[in-house]
């Protein structure tokens, strides 16, 4: 249906060479010709049943888990909404006493955070986990048990964050916390600790998700679904989830700083004693501008599929909406400091922002208008989705011409703290985020639900949410224009506000009228389901429409284009009838097939873990550490710290069975490797993309550290000698070695021989160097006189060095979850999973602790 | 079935490293920026910083070919192109 030149023929040295080595005549023999034997389904189906009853409570699938995920993302939305309703009766009038004081600004500031952090990114994250195995034609995401982890980490967590509202302790320092005002000096009841730690807590869950989303996207597509075929919404996805591994780092970190300036008194933000507030800002901004391109990517992704659905033609300049994704996630991490144009940063460093912030909507303005051009190119049905889908554009729009305006310095410092940038960032969020999220919730409801929602109540759902949505803020723009301040709980009489005030509160009554509706329309129809769907109700051509169940497609396809299913209708018969990849479970186990992550060869089998209580447990068990830290009942929390870890590792027992047999055969002749390790794996994936974060959050922590002396170099003292600097390197090259050597031992063995104990002593060895390379770096610095109360230096050196001693904490406890396992006669020979690890893992730390260390120590001299 | 059988067909690569290349240049223009701020230094750093990315995006242009407008690569370098170059536009202007 489609064509798509090559770039440049002559020049792009990756075209026709396989990535592999996988000979692609193979691909002529699919669709097999020969019937499948009997009872292939019912062993599928046997492999991937979901567990009943409370049971249901251990599922991983991603059915199940993405469903929850949904549902949970969606009641936050409707929490935070009413919030919502709350302030906008509190504004109705001037000097309403609807909420109190402190209410209003727990109000405001759990509105702002539960639709940042528990229902934007989670819903995005959520639609992922729901859609993506089947976009892709894969049999679950590749680490379901993290699925499930990440899961219910944020719903317990969630939970009990929201909760705090019901006792008064909710947070009240607004959704970005700056200090000062959250300092222990003007915060000192625990609502501010609740933010902190929650919210820390529940970007692990989001980090465990992008992991899970980027291996996934990058390994397990069906064969032949080249990068270039991929769906717009797994493009999205896989930025979307780049960017949380970039980003989220720098807010755990300064949520971290903060709660250890609050709880041990370490001046990171204290201007009076090296540290600097502004530091803040640039840590939270860093994450927090993004931020909105994380929400919006998604969106975006999926909005450029329904609207090639819409029209029933192939998406306009495909490559061109690519391009956009990638450039907006680069572009969006030059931004960060367009928020803080007010605080008197130098006027060049303001100049660069403002130039970047303008340049951001370039790949946006391509977006928008490749939807355009294909529902111009195509006939629209005006179906609900279609509806929400072109009223997000004119809303976006809208929204990003106001952002345009704000990236102007001079006119940032007229609108600063005011209702027009209330307007300008709801605008943007609404129509980038919820609208979207609306049709793709009717769009794709087919997916999961017996029957498909109704077009009439959707209607009524879309016109009253539009009309609501430019009655609630079109008007702030001209309150914010009258110097109307945001987080006000209220406002004096006749200064021309009242009537403004009172529309806005009206729209935001329709608005709610609109929800209201849905939430009818999915009482009387949604009706969830794995087996029996209402399926394709919009004529979409993506693989998610294939017929499938809770083992997703009966085989895997091969993909010869974007629209599988407009370009070949037979698709949908052929997959059911078991003529591609995979018809079957070769291994009796629940497997999926991994692919290259550029021409999606396939590489090998992997087996998947099924249903487990440990996940669960793990999460609560989380959950109640943070939440215990929060209400400082220490024996609590280490209580549930021990415990969580317990779980962790348990759930870790299962991942690496040894497995008999070598090779599984997924199609005629075609013979693939079951259990590997090394570049190959997910595993090694999974791992380097954890060291991506880990490494960002060290990465930040030294631009703390260095920005922190630009600022105070006048409490700054020396390190300590360079000879001790040596030593300490010394010390952690060893660890690096010892690393190493542990997967050369484990190597030098024949397949099936006994590995001795030698591999993980040498593991064990490498731990141990990590750990007294720290114990003399703190010394070291202790002895220097330098001390974590005193100054910024010694805060974020002793910080710094708390992380590093966190990495080597667990690095000795993988390093005796091996030993265990070796000694139970585990560790398989001369490849062990779990050994690479391990020593990765190990190694990573060592080289972590090198930079660390001898930055924190040479620099700035 | 599209063109290009079953190998990828777009230059992400070249993208990639062109919108890297627009990081670095941001990167080291803010860097200058704060550590010399009012002072004429950070200005004139933007120039040998601007000159050189563009250098940079220009061999990357005809490494991959001088790959048209709207391609892969070269809708990549032009995007990268124009943010360098409006990066540098505060430092002129000051």
């Amino acid at each position: 249906m489609s064509s798509s030149p090559l770039d440049s023929a002559e020049a792009f040295a990756g075209a026709r060479r396989s990535e592999t080595g996988f000979d692609h005549d193979l691909y002529r023999q699919f669709p097999t010709q020969h019937p499948r034997p009997e009872g292939e389904v019912e062993e599928l189906e046997r492999i991937w049943a979901a567990p009943k009853g409370w049971a249901l409570l251990t599922v991983v699938n991603n059915n199940y888990i993405g469903f929850f995920y949904v549902a949970t993302a969606f009641l936050f939305f409707l929490l935070a909404g009413v919030l919502a309703l709350g302030m906008r009766v509190q504004l109705a009038a001037p000097l309403m006493d609807f909420l109190p004081q402190d209410t209003y600004n727990q109000f405001f500031t759990m509105h702002g955070t539960v639709m940042m952090f528990l229902f934007a990114v989670p819903m995005v994250e959520a639609i992922g986990v729901m859609l993506l195995p089947q976009m892709l034609a894969a049999r679950d995401l590749p680490f379901p048990r993290l699925s499930a982890y990440a899961f219910w980490a944020y719903f317990v967590g969630g939970l009990c964050f929201f909760a705090s509202i019901f006792v008064g302790l909710a947070p009240d320092g607004g959704w970005f916390m700056y200090p000062p005002l959250t300092s222990i000096a003007f915060s000192p009841e625990i609502n501010t600790d609740f933010w902190l730690l929650g919210i820390g807590f529940i970007e692990i869950s989001a980090i465990a998700g992008a992991i899970e989303i980027i291996v996934g996207v990058l390994r397990t597509r069906a064969p032949g679904m080249t990068l270039d075929r991929m769906p717009m919404f797994a493009w999205a996805m896989l930025v979307f989830a780049v960017m949380i591994v970039v980003a989220f780092p720098s807010v755990i970190l300064c949520t971290l700083l903060l709660e250890l300036e609050r709880a041990f008194n370490w001046p990171f933000f204290d201007p009076t004693r090296g540290g600097d507030p502004l530091l803040w800002q640039h840590l939270f901004w860093f994450f927090g501008h993004p931020e909105v391109y994380i929400i919006f990517l998604p969106a975006a992704g999926l909005m450029s599929m329904m609207v090639a659905t819409i029209a029933q033609v192939p998406l306009v300049g495909y490559r061109l909406n690519v391009v956009a994704l990638v450039a907006t996630g680069f572009i969006s991490f030059g931004v960060w400091a367009h928020h803080m144009f007010a605080t008197g940063m130098p006027r060049l460093s303001t100049g660069y922002f403002s130039a970047a912030s303008m340049a951001v909507s370039l790949p946006a303005g391509i977006q928008v208008f490749c939807w355009i051009a294909t529902l111009a190119s195509g006939r629209i049905r005006w179906t609900t989705p279609a509806l929400f889908v072109v009223g997000s554009i004119v809303i976006f729009t809208m929204g990003g011409l106001t952002g345009v305006m704000v990236a102007m310095v001079p006119f940032d410092w007229q609108v600063h703290d005011t209702y027009f940038i209330v307007a300008h960032l709801h605008y943007v969020l609404l129509g980038g985020m919820v609208f979207p999220m609306f049709a793709a919730f009717y769009h794709w409801i087919g997916m999961t639900s017996r029957r498909g929602l109704s077009e009439r109540l959707g209607k009524w759902v879309f016109g009253l949410m539009f009309t609501g949505l430019h009655v609630t803020f079109l008007p702030m723009h001209l309150t914010g224009f009258m110097g109307m301040p945001r987080r006000v709980y209220t406002y004096l009489p006749d200064r021309g506000l009242d009537t403004l005030n009172l529309l806005s509160t009206l729209g935001a009554f329709i608005l709610a009228a609109g929800v209201l509706v849905f939430l009818v329309d999915l009482a009387r129809n949604l009706r969830f389901t794995t087996d029996d769907d209402a399926g394709n109700l919009y004529k979409g051509g993506t693989l998610e429409w294939l017929p499938t169940g809770l083992y997703s497609t009966r085989s895997i396809p091969l993909v010869k284009s974007r629209e599988p299913l407009w370009d070949d209708p037979a698709i949908c018969k052929d997959v059911e009838d078991g003529r591609y990849f995979l018809p079957n479970s070769t291994t009796g186990l629940r497997e999926t097939l991994v692919t290259s992550p550029i021409n999606a060869e396939p590489q090998y089998l992997q087996i998947m873990p099924g249903p487990s209580p440990w996940p669960i447990g793990a999460a609560v068990t989380t959950a109640g550490f943070f939440l215990a830290l929060t209400v400082q009942a220490y024996a609590f929390a280490a209580t549930s710290g021990i415990i969580s870890v317990i779980c962790v590792l348990r759930w870790m027992w299962d991942t690496d069975p040894p497995v008999k047999q070598e090779t599984a055969e997924i199609g005629p002749g075609i013979n693939v490797p079951i259990a590997i390790t090394g570049p190959q794996s997910n595993g090694w994936w999974a791992l380097n993309v954890l060291a991506v974060v880990m490494g960002m959050i060290a990465l930040m922590g030294l631009f703390s550290y260095l920005y922190l002396f630009g600022i105070h170099p006048e409490v700054w003292i020396a390190a300590p000698g360079l000879g001790q600097t040596a030593g300490i390197a010394t010390l952690l090259l060893a660890a690096l070695g010892f690393a190493w050597l542990s997967r050369r031992l484990l190597a030098s063995h024949k397949k099936g021989a006994k590995p001795g104990q030698l591999p993980w002593i040498s593991c064990a060895a490498s731990s141990a160097c990590s750990i007294a390379a720290l114990y003399w770096d703190l010394t070291g610095w202790q002895g220097a006189g330098l001390a974590p109360e005193a100054t910024g230096q010694g805060a974020t050196v002793f910080g710094m060095l708390g992380y590093q001693g966190l990495g080597a904490a667990i690095g000795v406890v993988m390093a005796a979850y091996l030993g265990y396992r070796s000694g139970r006669g585990l560790l398989t020979t001369p490849r062990s999973v779990t050994l690479d690890t391990v020593a990765r893992f190990l190694g990573y730390i060592a080289i972590q602790g090198l930079v660390l260390s001898t930055v924190m120590r040479l620099l700035p001299g | 079935m599209e063109n290009g059988g079953f190998y990828n067909q777009h230059d992400f690569r070249t993208l990639a490293i062109a919108l890297a290349v627009w990081t670095a240049q941001f990167t080291i223009l803010w860097i200058a920026s704060i550590v010399f701020p009012a002072q004429p230094l950070a200005r004139w750093a933007a120039l040998p910083f601007t000159l050189l990315a563009v250098g940079a995006l220009a061999w990357l242009y005809l490494r991959a070919g001088r790959p048209a407008l709207l391609t892969t690569p070269g809708l990549g370098l032009a995007i990268a192109a124009a943010g360098t170059l409006f990066n540098a536009l505060p430092s002129l202007l000051g």
